[in-house]
């Protein structure tokens, strides 16, 4: 059944990428044509700001997470992580269309406190998808970094720190180092699973967006041109399968098995 | 010390400790503001809302095409979360318990829908779908939902038989015990738990999907995140908010649920 399901889907894939109408021309095709490229590239890049962006701030909140001593902290750390996950995936898109159209919650805001004067565009740019991707991979990045740290002994801070380091020296050059591996796993997961976003690109990019899932929609709904489709989606498999091959020989299996798990 | 290193670090720890209420902010803002809208009686989208009352609520009770979008999630959700604890369990015993050959890769092959770019799998899948012409059929939509809850399944079923020592089997065994009866009577009831929980979790990520629908379920199944996509691409209909609101308690209460069984 795996075989069936996980291994001939791609080979299909290939299948259709490379078959007809024109077998390898396809890919000349599809490349020739600047718009897919660029859509291309806008992925991944989008994709990379929205790693970062988690990695970043999912780091200082597990940080914050690790070394909470009040409880009240530690729970509201622990909701906020927490509770998105009882929002469905469409639901959390519901609620930035609600957040960020034009007669939305912020653009409300921001009239009634004659902020400004008519409503700002805010829903189908691309920032917009970012924000939402941004929100649906905090999380997720928050929880194996969470678990990367908790095996990082706190003493360490204290014994660099009565050797005469700052609070932010000991961190950067005691804890960080050590915390690398386990962040690098969770940056490349993030990515992976920050190109495989669907959902997100069509419904807060618009239709017109330039998402590669986006021009896959449109490939495959409003043109049935399978082949580009088709090529659209190994551009991301290829990503894939690239980052998490780098992080296999970057930070190893166990790594990575662990930063999934969490 | 110096002084002007104190007044740095404790800056840098009130800049950090104000960038963490944000992000905590920047997470509640939506979960509050669905379902605070969720209790406004206003049939357009508005902030705030100016008269309360169970309006969303009961508009969603009484429109045949929002129940019935419940319906077909619950019948696609539930054997989906069948076939995927019945296929991810006995493929982590075997894991766990015997000298399988390739079993890394087909762990790996277990986990591989949570590691690759889901968009890609879609297409993938679609393009095999179109091939067997399965597109649409509830039971197609079941498989293919099946492989994506299943790394939940491996996951956590594989946490849970980490926990429980191969040597417990031993004894069984040299107490008399056959190999099965080893196998079920001592590792299967400690691991039990943890399988309740992947079947929990297995469910709550069937009903919740949304992309593969979208590709292999065709335009006549609707499931509920297929029918809150489809309003969404033609605006905001405030009725989702109050089936949103229903669908966060009861998937707060539901994980809740499997968080405790994991630890028990």
């Amino acid at each position: 059944m795996l075989i069936f399901y996980v291994i001939y889907p791609f080979i299909r894939l290939v299948q259709t990428a490379l078959g007809d109408p024109g077998g390898w021309s396809n890919v000349g095709f599809f490349f020739s044509n600047t718009a897919n490229v660029f859509v291309v590239q806008i992925t991944f890049r989008d994709a990379a700001i929205v790693t970062l962006i988690d990695v970043v701030a999912g780091g200082v909140m597990a940080w914050a997470l690790r070394s909470a001593r009040s409880r009240l902290i530690r729970f509201a750390l622990l909701s906020a992580i927490f509770v998105p996950f009882w929002m469905g995936s469409v639901v959390k898109i519901y609620a930035f269309t609600a957040l960020l159209g034009r007669a939305g919650v912020i653009n409300t805001l921001l009239l009634n406190l004659h902020l400004t004067k008519e409503p700002l565009h805010l829903l189908y740019t691309q920032p917009a998808v970012v924000a939402g991707m941004v929100y649906q991979m905090l999380p997720l990045a928050v929880l194996p970094m969470y678990v990367a740290f908790s095996s990082i002994d706190t003493d360490l801070i204290i014994a660099a720190e009565g050797l005469g380091a700052s609070r932010a020296r000991a961190l950067l050059d005691v804890v960080l180092p050590l915390a690398v591996p386990g962040i690098f796993a969770t940056l490349v997961i993030n990515f992976v699973l920050a190109l495989g976003f669907y959902l997100t690109p069509v419904l807060l990019g618009g239709l017109t967006s330039p998402f590669t899932a986006t021009l896959i929609q449109q490939d495959l709904f409003a043109y049935s041109d399978f082949a580009d489709a088709s090529i659209g989606g190994l551009m991301l498999l290829a990503g894939g399968i690239a980052s998490v091959t780098l992080g296999y020989f970057l930070v190893g299996k166990e790594r990575l098995r662990r930063a999934i798990s969490a | 010390m110096s002084t002007a290193q104190v007044a740095i670090s404790t800056a840098l720890r009130w800049i950090t400790f104000g960038f963490v209420v944000l992000l905590v902010l920047f997470l509640f803002v939506p979960v509050v503001i669905v379902v605070m809208l969720s209790f406004s009686n206003a049939t357009v989208l508005q902030f705030p809302p100016d008269q309360l009352g169970l309006r969303q609520y009961v508009a969603f009770a009484q429109s045949p095409y929002w129940t019935s979008s419940v319906v077909k999630s619950l019948t696609i959700a539930f054997p989906t979360a069948l076939v995927a604890t019945l296929v991810g369990m006995p493929a982590v015993f075997a894991f766990n318990r015997t000298r399988l050959p390739f079993r890394e890769g087909l762990e790996l092959a277990g986990l591989a829908p949570f590691l690759l770019p889901g968009v890609a799998y879609a297409v993938a899948l679609y393009a095999m779908y179109a091939q067997f012409h399965i597109v649409g059929t509830t039971v197609g939509l079941i498989l293919a939902d099946s492989v994506i809850a299943l790394p939940y399944v491996v996951v956590i079923v594989g946490a849970g038989i980490k926990r429980v020592t191969p040597d417990l089997e031993l004894v069984a065994m040299s107490l008399g015990a056959s190999r099965a009866r080893a196998l079920i009577g001592i590792t299967f009831r400690l691991t039990l738990p943890a399988i309740l929980a992947a079947f929990v979790l297995a469910f709550l990520a069937a009903f919740d999907e949304a992309t593969f629908v979208n590709f292999v379920g065709g335009p006549d199944l609707v499931t509920l995140p297929k029918a809150i996509f489809d309003s969404l691409r033609l605006g905001v209909d405030p009725l989702i908010t109050g089936i949103a609101t229903i669908l966060m308690a009861l998937t707060g209460i539901t994980m809740m649920l499997a968080v405790w069984l994991r630890r028990t």
